[in-house]
């Protein structure tokens, strides 16, 4: 064994980790080399130095320490875990009063109520789209209300030199829209007149003037929820679940609104969740129609209207 | 809670004891926990001063070790020594702890007088351990300037005597890597210890 060879396996000569030929075969040439002895004697004091360095023992009351920080990181997880609770418990009713509230805003002229709806929903995310959906299965339909539609709008918008972002739906294609059902008549006039809004805004405020305004004016109100699909939740979305979600939220809403006929979602899915989010729905209702398209792009929004018969 | 113990380590007797000590803490006995700690943290608290340099670093870093250890306990597996499952979470909070910008903004150089104070005078008389001190606290000092992957592997060879499999599962690095770094670490030691300690 020549000299680097024997010099690159001291450390392990010294820590016992060769086996007995390659150890004979360092002894051999050791007791040769002055040189190479040198080193294994200078290495062999370092390790025994660096062992006596290794004796420290922890603060005296180190396991209050531990404990007391134990402590401290217990409230703050308690508080993390209330702040989680409080997120997952709560969403569906704030996040879908605070949604349906922004999109209210954003859908109707506060300034000239009796004009016709302004969907203030910016065309430009609308990247793709379906065409109007008219179907029912069972006791419930679902439409995506057209982004061809909104597009119109933002053409008469430029006319009058609106704001872009602002578009119109005539009153005519939202009459068509829900000329199916009297509940859909009674919602076209309420869109018609203006009444949408300042119900939906009552039905967050009370239930009771809801009921009130529902028994004196028609059978129906809409609730608006805004529902973001994301990726993760996509992958977990199976029929039931969309089901639950569905439920649930105009479960929650019936605390604000028991006479909901109608669900408007303003809905975003991944473009590579369009597929998935389409097989989930057609599982809850049937559509019919064109589903919006767009699997290439980041995100899809559209609005869906769930009619509940 | 509780969870059997299984697989054959070496280390059989205090394998077994933490094992013990373990379930009986899930099955909510707080005292086992305080057990474990008493039972390490002479070492953990060795590898945090070691790696971070500094005093008070090491205590708050070696207590945030155990709380992780509270915290997370249960989801230990026994598919490894708890000994090892231990150091790998002080050996990735020390790396965490070390790469913070707020560690890095307040790093301190090492008060000697503190260092004084943690060694052990038992066995030695005033002047021996008065040279053993300094001896090791210039050892030490070296040891913290190694280049890093140098320093990880003496601190845990030659400082906290864990066997090359040790280190090797806990860095999770082949045991020819280990060898090799410790074979450099040690001799880029030996050249900067020449006058010191030979």
């Amino acid at each position: 064994m020549d000299c680097k060879k024997t010099r690159q396996l001291l450390s392990e000569y010294i820590d016992g980790q060769l086996n007995n030929r390659e150890a004979r075969n360092i002894e051999k040439h050791l007791s040769d080399c002055s040189s190479c002895a040198q080193e294994y004697e200078e290495l062999k004091k370092l390790v025994k130095e660096l062992n006596k360095a290794s004796g420290i023992k922890a603060p005296e009351n180190f396991l209050n320490g531990v404990r007391k920080k134990q402590k401290e990181d217990s409230v703050k997880t308690g508080k993390l875990e209330f702040l989680k609770n409080f997120w997952n418990k709560t969403p569906r009713v704030a996040v879908t009063a605070a949604a349906a509230i922004i999109l209210i805003i954003l859908l109707f002229d506060f300034e000239r109520p009796d004009d016709i709806i302004k969907p203030g929903i910016d065309i430009t995310e609308h990247k793709s789209g379906g065409k109007t959906l008219e179907s029912g299965q069972e006791n419930r339909s679902l439409s995506t209300i057209s982004p061809e539609m909104m597009q119109n709008g933002k053409e008469e918008s430029a006319e009058d030199g609106r704001s872009s972002v602002r578009s119109k739906v005539p009153r005519e294609e939202l009459k068509r829209e829900m000329d199916s059902s009297p509940a859909e008549k009674a919602e076209s006039e309420a869109y018609s007149t203006g009444r949408v809004k300042k119900d939906i805004l009552k039905n967050f405020a009370a239930s009771e003037s809801t009921r009130q305004l529902a028994t004196a004016g028609r059978k129906g109100t809409t609730s608006v929820v805004t529902l973001y699909v994301k990726k993760k939740f996509t992958r977990k979305l199976t029929g039931d679940t969309f089901k639950k979600i569905i439920q649930e939220s105009r479960g929650d809403l019936q605390e604000i609104d028991r006479n909901a006929d109608i669900l408007l979602l303003l809905v975003a899915v991944p473009g590579n969740y369009l597929d998935s989010f389409r097989k989930r729905l057609t599982e809850y209702g049937e559509i019919t129609g064109d589903f919006p398209s767009g699997s290439g792009d980041p995100k899809v929004s559209f609005l869906l209207k769930i009619t509940y018969q | 809670m509780s969870k059997k113990i299984e697989g054959n380590k070496n280390n059989g007797g205090s394998f077994q004891e933490d094992g013990i000590l373990i379930n009986t803490f899930l099955e909510g006995n707080e005292e086992s926990f305080d057990h474990l700690v008493l039972k390490y943290q002479d070492r953990i608290f060795g590898l945090c001063l070691n790696w971070l340099g500094d005093y008070a670093e090491a205590e708050e870093c070696a207590q945030v070790v155990f709380v992780k250890v509270y915290k997370y306990l249960e989801n230990f597996k026994f598919d490894s020594s708890f000994s090892t499952w231990l150091f790998r979470i002080a050996v990735n909070t020390c790396k965490n702890r070390i790469m913070s910008l707020r560690f890095k903004n307040n790093r301190k150089t090492i008060n000697i007088e503190e260092i004084n104070t943690m060694l052990s005078s038992d066995l030695a008389g005033p002047v021996e351990t008065l040279e053993k001190k300094e001896k090791s606290e210039i050892v030490r000092e070296v040891v913290g300037n190694l280049p890093r992957l140098q320093k990880e592997v003496i601190i845990m060879r030659d400082l906290q005597g864990m066997s090359y499999e040790e280190i090797s599962e806990i860095l999770n690095i082949k045991q020819g890597t280990v060898k090799s770094r410790i074979a450099r670490g040690r001799n880029i030691l030996r050249k900067m210890l020449k006058g010191v300690i030979f």
